[in-house]
């Protein structure tokens, strides 16, 4: 999240509004951890972090490191971006610096496949986009303070750490990160000890996140055959880290051992047959989640602007209390037609998946329809379509 | 009863009310019917997305829903539900947008639907009694104790059965007058009265327990079942046709698979029929298989669809009725260990319906009941368009169509090419 007390807090705004046109979902001061042993530990941090679908739901990342002032130790800086760019797998990296030298840096900037800008040359950019500069909307407005606080005074009232939405996501695959997304937004909407609210404001936060993990997670899906898809969906989605076999094995040991363990023990039949048992791994919303997968993959090119059209609902409906900017959603699309139901969709998952408060829930249905209103309208370049 | 059970047995009278005209069941069997067309168009239009509202009318008219039906109470409906939104100009509806939810919530909330609509008496007792009978036949009288109703209502709801067969009376050979479902038997009507004619009352209780195991384990082998008191009706039951079984053949043993009795819709091989003929393989391998058996009924189910069952030398055997009925087809091979055969799935609208049936029945969850006529709503709904056989299976079951441009119109409408 971006601080304002960050030195490069400019820089990082400038590059994410430059990747936001180009069409990528954007965040800052990514954490990256690893575990050990005696448990969490920092591995690093990515100043801009960006990804962006493909129309066959395939992600390109782009990693960019942000410095003001002069750095000595670029080289060095280089080749960690590059490393990081490979944990990524990503396509390109930015090096963006107040103060530098590309040409000092030629050989290895190209060696690495990174590219390397000033803010001269972001501000060159900015001019044949057309980006205005001032313009603050989205993950990069002014003011991120308050959401910070937010966060944290949820995280004191219902004493359940929300680390794993700024931390360890990033980490994971899209499997691991939707089944903890989706934990995290159950526990939320079930709490008695936050308000709606908060409920709103976290929830809304989760869908970005949400929605990013489930595209990702459609790539495979829409390779396969028809027929096998929803075996997959329901097997992969529920093995997280552990494969979703191995799972229920080791399950349905412990169950073989429990009914002995009880029967020895208590001379008593353990009342739940090994079927019950086992069923309990599978999440009460899995079968709303593998239908709404099984309808986005239908639909590809008007299901890559849902994280963003989250982000822009978080950060400017409810946070700034304006008007979503829906004219900026689709900046970096080529497409100019597309059609709502992948989103609304979503928005009857969350429902049937109980993921969503009524206010939010009424806030959605609210901003949907003036989205469709938008798309109505003659002058827009983007239209409506039905399927 | 479950309120899925409800849902089913309300398809199952909606279903044998099709074309018909039977005295006030316009009034009396009003909530039994809207809840068992509700199911089948639910079933149809799921996953469509976003259905122009002629397509959604040619949809209906395949089904032999009224379109006007469908669209003032059976839309409405599901609009009250968060299951469509329709979009209109005007009063017009142009367009349909669907958000049907997995089709166990459909079968759920449609049966508590049924109860919240207050159904009629004859509705209660038709839907009861449809699911009494399906496990073993009652006296009118012990029906109407069982049900706690009046015995009027009883013979209201069997008389609208009787006019279109899913509720029926016979004469035992005591010359007791009882109440049956001929519906679950009408391919094989006076073999299951044969079998149920010679049953006391005690064996007929036997009847319906088996029945429920049968159901707990769809395909069971029938060794599984038989104990010392009920090994002569299962026996008989199997030899008469009252439990439909598979049965599969090696060189020196035959091995039967039980399955629980169902509505039959189709005339000769069904799709539920065809679905019962997979699972029984797949339990053939995992019960009786000689060398390795199988621990995942469904992974293997997957992988005979995927055509990726690793040939071996007893599938000539195991799948052998699959290969009867055009389900597979059976190529003998060289492999590591001699002689083998590859299994090879035939993909056609009505193997791969009759392969979703058997995964249901795996999975021990209640499917819709289907025929193959809702096979090919779901492929006009969904792709768009007749496949050969299907077309081929009509030409074969009418000698003409009479309003042959208005039948071509329906099938463009279907398929969503319009004007």
């Amino acid at each position: 999240m971006m601080e304002k007390d960050d030195k490069d807090y400019k820089l990082k705004q400038k590059i994410m509004r430059y990747f936001w046109r180009l069409g990528y979902f954007v965040r800052s001061n990514v954490k990256l951890t690893r575990e050990t042993e005696l448990g969490k530990s920092a591995l690093t941090d990515i100043d801009v972090l960006a990804l962006r679908f493909t129309e066959n739901f395939q992600t390109d990342f782009i990693i960019c490191d942000c410095k003001t002032g002069k750095n000595v130790s670029n080289s060095e800086r280089l080749l960690w971006l590059s490393g990081l760019q490979n944990y990524f797998d990503s396509r390109i990296a930015y090096f963006l610096r107040s103060d530098i030298s590309a040409r000092e840096y030629e050989e290895i900037l190209n060696k690495l496949k990174i590219n390397c800008l000033t803010v001269d040359h972001i501000s060159w950019l900015e001019e044949i986009y057309g980006i205005d500069s001032e313009e603050s909307f989205g993950p990069f407005i002014d003011d991120q303070e308050q959401i910070k606080i937010g966060f944290k005074e949820i995280e004191k009232k219902t004493k359940y750490s929300l680390d794993y939405l700024f931390i360890d996501y990033w980490r994971d695959n899209p499997q691991h990160q939707i089944l903890q997304v989706m934990s995290i937004c159950i526990l939320m909407n079930q709490s008695s000890q936050i308000d709606e609210n908060e409920k709103q404001f976290v929830l809304l936060y989760c869908y970005g996140l949400l929605s990013l993990s489930i595209l990702r997670f459609c790539h495979k899906v829409l390779m396969l055959p028809t027929i096998n898809k929803e075996e997959y969906i329901q097997e992969t989605l529920l093995s997280g880290k552990i494969p979703f076999k191995e799972r229920v094995s080791l399950v349905e040991h412990f169950y073989s051992f429990m009914v002995k363990e009880i029967e020895k023990r208590y001379k008593e039949k353990y009342p739940i047959s090994k079927s019950e048992f086992v069923d309990n791994l599978i999440p009460d919303y899995k079968p709303y989640l593998v239908d709404y997968i099984l309808r986005l993959v239908k639909y590809p090119e008007s299901s890559v602007f849902i994280p963003r059209f989250f982000d822009l609902m978080f950060y400017n409906g409810l946070i700034g209390e304006q008007d979503i900017p829906f004219s900026r959603l689709f900046e970096g699309f080529s497409k100019n037609d597309f059609s709502l139901k992948p989103l609304k969709d979503f928005r009857v998952f969350a429902e049937r998946s109980n993921i969503v408060s009524e206010n939010l829930n009424t806030f959605l249905i609210k901003h949907i329809e003036k989205f469709e209103t938008y798309l109505n309208t003659d002058n827009n370049s983007h239209t409506l379509v039905n399927l | 009863m479950s309120y899925e059970e409800i849902c089913a047995r309300c398809v199952e009278i909606s279903k044998s009310l099709v074309n018909t005209s039977v005295g006030l069941v316009g009034m009396d069997l009003k909530t039994t019917r809207k809840i068992g067309d509700a199911a089948r168009l639910a079933a149809s239009i799921r996953r469509t997305g976003e259905i122009p509202a002629r397509t959604f009318e040619a949809i209906s008219t395949t089904l032999k829903i009224p379109p006007l039906i469908a669209e003032d109470s059976l839309l409405r409906e599901f609009e009250s539900l968060g299951w469509v939104q329709t979009k209109r100009i005007g009063r017009k509806i142009t367009k349909i947008e669907e958000y049907m939810p997995p089709n166990t919530d459909v079968l759920k909330t449609l049966g508590i639907l049924w109860e919240e609509l207050q159904p009629t008496p004859i509705d209660e007792v038709s839907i009861k009694s449809l699911h009494l009978l399906s496990k073993r036949p009652y006296s009118i009288e012990a029906l109407s104790s069982e049900l706690d109703t009046e015995l009027e209502n009883v013979e209201a709801s069997i008389h609208y059965g009787e006019q279109v067969n899913y509720l029926g009376t016979f004469q035992n050979r005591d010359g007791k007058l009882l109440a049956w479902t001929p519906l679950y038997w009408n391919n094989n009507l006076e073999n299951a009265l044969r079998y149920i004619d010679r049953q006391s009352e005690e064996n007929l209780n036997r009847i319906s327990l088996v029945t429920e195991r049968i159901k707990n384990l769809q395909g069971v082998p029938i060794e599984n079942l038989i104990t010392h008191e009920n090994r002569g009706i299962i026996e008989s039951g199997v030899y008469f046709g009252y439990f439909p079984s598979v049965q599969i053949s090696t060189a020196t043993k035959k091995f039967d698979y039980m399955f629980t009795p169902r509505a039959h819709f189709d005339t000769g091989m069904g799709v539920f029929e065809k679905a019962e003929l997979i699972v029984a393989s797949i339990r053939h391998g995992q019960y009786h298989a000689d060398h390795s058996r199988i621990r995942s009924p469904i992974a293997i189910l997957r992988a005979l669809r995927n055509n990726v069952l690793k040939p071996h030398s007893h599938a000539l055997t195991q799948y052998f009725p699959l290969k009867t009925h055009g389900i597979v087809n059976i190529h003998q091979v060289k492999a590591y260990f001699g002689k083998g055969y590859k299994v090879e799935w035939i993909d056609t609208p009505e193997n791969n319906y009759a392969a979703d049936i058997a995964r249901e029945l795996l999975s021990k969850n209640i499917p819709v009941p289907a025929s193959f006529e809702d096979v090919e709503v779901r492929q006009l709904a969904l792709d768009g368009f007749f496949n050969y056989t299907s077309e081929q299976r009509k030409i074969s079951k009418t000698e003409s169509i009479m309003a042959e441009d208005e039948f071509k119109r329906l099938m463009e409408e279907t398929a969503g090419i319009t004007e």
